[in-house]
């Protein structure tokens, strides 16, 4: 028989080396940590999820918020600029490699055999340009993405270039490009990043019209910004308009006799140390694509709605408490001639991060989606659920270097066609980000 | 697993481990600018000073190492503004009562080990004063803002300082930076600062 301690050192044996082998979605800008010889951990809580600090830097252009201290002053953004370091290609590129990842999965969906895989690495190479432009307050931004999910795949997937001005304690931007939604980067319970490997399902899993969230189109958007000395509150708001994307993200090639246009709001308001609540609104007209039920293509143009509150609470710097409801309300057509409904969305999600220490966390998260295509056709309320529980161990003093396990498990039936299915997905990756 | 996934891992691997060991720059400089240089002996500190230092080093090493704050030498008067100007960053998380125990250890700090270390200083190169320059130059922390021969902070290069500024007009900059500067006054008594000058005076 195998003892006990046996057991137990195979098993540490095991996650280690998992630990050390593990897909990512990296995001991590390290040329600004190298900017001002600042480690990761003064913008992110764990790569890549952003502090508050990380979010006001952003909504800098860029720059370093610097302190606000009570009856001082605040630096103007022009002042900031001519603090800047000397203007470096080191400070303003680079790379992040997410190698050895270990991915298990099990789907199971009825009417088709249940398939398991499992692949020793999936990686994924982003490089990243950005910075501010020498003695200016002109910002830039790009993000290449060059291997993606294990396959050469090159994609620009931001590159924009914006302007701000104001004071570090009342500042504006306006930028213009193709853009995530999340340069607005709602307060922490309503980015897209979160630190485990998978978002919230209200913002990536794609709903009945394939509409997600998180898409890159290309427009243009201002933000305007308000802080409290020493940042005990932060108001932003910010609004921005695209053009261009189906409705699943996916460039418009054909021919397509409407324009697709999305106006996007997004409020926040950081309330408590690290802790805040967003307001994110969205409508859209949308090109999308449907199957009627002889089997033949055809194309309907739904409107877009998508209504969300987040909040996130972070007790003593230890445990941060999130939730988030979105609310979707899009048009839906069964065949080209009609009939046509809507699919209505609800989603819920809570979690938790515990960070056992800096640099090492603990998450867990629970999420249900509860969706409907109305009218007749419809197959009635759907629900999708799905847990996940993960941990992230930064293995460098800097925090460039993170290890992650996670393991999630998602059961429910989809909208459309009510097929119940399950998927059970286990993650290890490392991601290098220098 | 493909063939494309075991290729890509492979040219993942080998391009983290190129830069890596090219020392290249970008690759490097994550690395390296985060270790702490400077160890403090916690069984030298009296108990009050011991919990300060404490609350100094949870509170003060999550944006930057340590040294940022070990390494130059200023007032307590000007510790005590640091701090200030710290706990009203974005994302730093300490109250007053945190920051006077901060203050309390960096002034403490300040006439026991970087005095101590000074002395050193003085006492091991006596006889040239531009290696004992050199020491202090360390010593007083200049190089977490400035570097020599691409040695500190390139951020802002002293090489060929020797020729543009005067002796006095060095002494002014170091005590009493123009205002406006990012540069804090730093606490240097007179005998530090001729050796200090001595030696940027040589860079030239
Ligand atoms: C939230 C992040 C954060 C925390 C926590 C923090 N610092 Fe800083 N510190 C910074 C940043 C950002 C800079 C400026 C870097 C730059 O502009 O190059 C800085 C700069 C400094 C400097 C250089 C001098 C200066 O004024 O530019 C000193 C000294 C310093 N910090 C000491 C401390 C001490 C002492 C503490 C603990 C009380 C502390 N820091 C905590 C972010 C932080
Ligand atoms: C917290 C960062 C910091 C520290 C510590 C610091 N300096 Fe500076 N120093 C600067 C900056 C930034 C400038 C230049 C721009 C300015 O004035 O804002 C500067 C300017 C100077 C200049 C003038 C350079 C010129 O070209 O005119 C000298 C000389 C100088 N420092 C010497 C020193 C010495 C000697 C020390 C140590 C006793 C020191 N500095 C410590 C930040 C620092």
């Amino acid at each position: 028989m195998i003892s006990r301690s046996r057991v137990v050192s195979l098993f540490c044996a095991a996650v280690s080396l998992l630990a050390v082998f593990m897909p990512r979605q990296a995001s991590a800008v390290p040329q600004f940590a190298r900017r001002y010889n600042l480690k990761c951990s003064a913008c992110h809580t764990i790569v890549p999820v952003l502090n508050e600090q990380g979010y006001m830097f952003k909504r800098l252009g860029f720059h370093l918020p610097p302190a606000l201290e009570q009856g001082k002053a605040a630096d103007r953004i022009s002042q900031l600029v001519q603090k800047e370091r000397e203007w470096s290609l080191t400070n303003n590129a680079s790379l992040a490699v997410t190698d050895f990842s270990y991915t298990a999965e099990r789907t199971t969906s009825e009417g088709t055999p249940p398939s398991s895989t499992s692949s020793f690495q999936v990686g994924s190479w982003n490089a990243y340009f950005g910075g501010w432009i020498p003695d200016t307050n002109f910002f830039y931004y790009s993000e290449f993405d060059i291997v993606t999910g294990g396959s050469t795949n090159p994609d620009l997937s931001n590159a924009y270039f914006g302007y701000s001005g104001g004071r570090a304690d009342s500042s504006w931007y306006l930028a213009g490009g193709r853009e995530h939604l999340q340069i607005g980067e709602g307060t922490r319970a309503a980015q897209v990043y979160s630190l485990l490997p998978n978002s919230p399902l209200l913002l990536e899993n794609p709903s009945a019209t394939n509409f997600v969230v998180d898409q890159s189109p290309v427009g243009v958007d201002a933000g305007y910004t308000w802080a409290s000395s020493g940042y005990k509150r932060v108001f932003a708001a910010t609004a921005k308009v695209t053009n261009g994307v189906n409705a699943d993200g996916s460039e418009i090639l054909t021919s397509s006799n409407r324009n697709s246009k999305d106006v996007w709001a997004d409020v926040d308001f950081w309330y408590a140390p690290e802790s805040g609540i967003t307001y994110l609104g969205y409508y859209g007209k949308k090109d999308n694509v449907n199957t009627d039920p002889t089997g033949a293509q055809f194309t309907f143009h739904p409107v877009i709605r998508r209504q969300g509150v987040f909040g996130n609470y972070m007790f003593k710097s230890k445990v941060d408490v999130l939730a988030g409801y979105l609310h979707s309300h899009d048009g839906w057509a069964f065949a080209a001639t009609g009939p046509f409904g809507n699919f209505v969305g609800n989603d819920y999600y809570v979690a938790t991060d515990y960070y056992v220490w800096q640099g090492f966390a603990f998450s867990g998260r629970f999420d249900r989606l509860n969706q409907q295509i109305t009218g007749v056709g419809g197959v009635g309320k759907q629900n999708l659920h799905d847990w996940t529980i993960g941990m992230n161990k930064t293995l460098t003093e800097s925090g460039n270097i993170i290890g992650r396990i996670a393991y999630s498990s998602q059961a429910g039936s989809d909208p459309v066609g009510a097929v119940k299915g399950t998927d059970k997905l286990f993650q290890a990756d490392i991601s290098f980000n220098f | 697993m493909n063939r494309y996934s075991i290729q890509s891992a492979f040219l993942g691997f080998a391009a983290v481990g190129l830069l890596w060991l090219a020392g290249a720059r970008p690759a490097n400089a994550q690395f390296t600018q985060n270790r702490e240089t400077i160890q403090i002996n916690q069984s030298d500190l009296p108990p009050e000073i011991h919990q300060a230092y404490r609350t100094f080093k949870a509170k003060c090493g999550m944006c930057h190492t340590l040294d940022t704050s070990l390494k130059p030498s200023l007032s307590a008067a000007q510790w005590t503004a640091v701090v200030k100007q710290m706990q009203a960053m974005a994302s730093s998380h300490f109250n007053s009562r945190e920051a006077d125990q901060i203050a309390k250890f960096l002034a403490y700090d300040e006439i026991h080990r970087k005095a101590a270390a000074r002395e050193a200083i003085g006492a091991t190169s006596g006889s040239s004063p531009v290696a004992a320059g050199k020491q202090l130059f360390e010593s007083y922390g200049c190089s977490s803002c400035h570097s020599v021969a691409g040695a500190g902070n390139t951020a802002s290069a002293l090489d060929g300082i020797g020729s543009k500024r005067t002796v006095e007009e060095l002494k002014k900059l170091i005590v009493s930076p123009p205002s406006g500067s990012t540069m804090p006054p730093m606490d240097v008594p007179a005998k530090d600062l001729d050796t200090l000058v001595t030696y940027l005076l040589t860079l030239k």
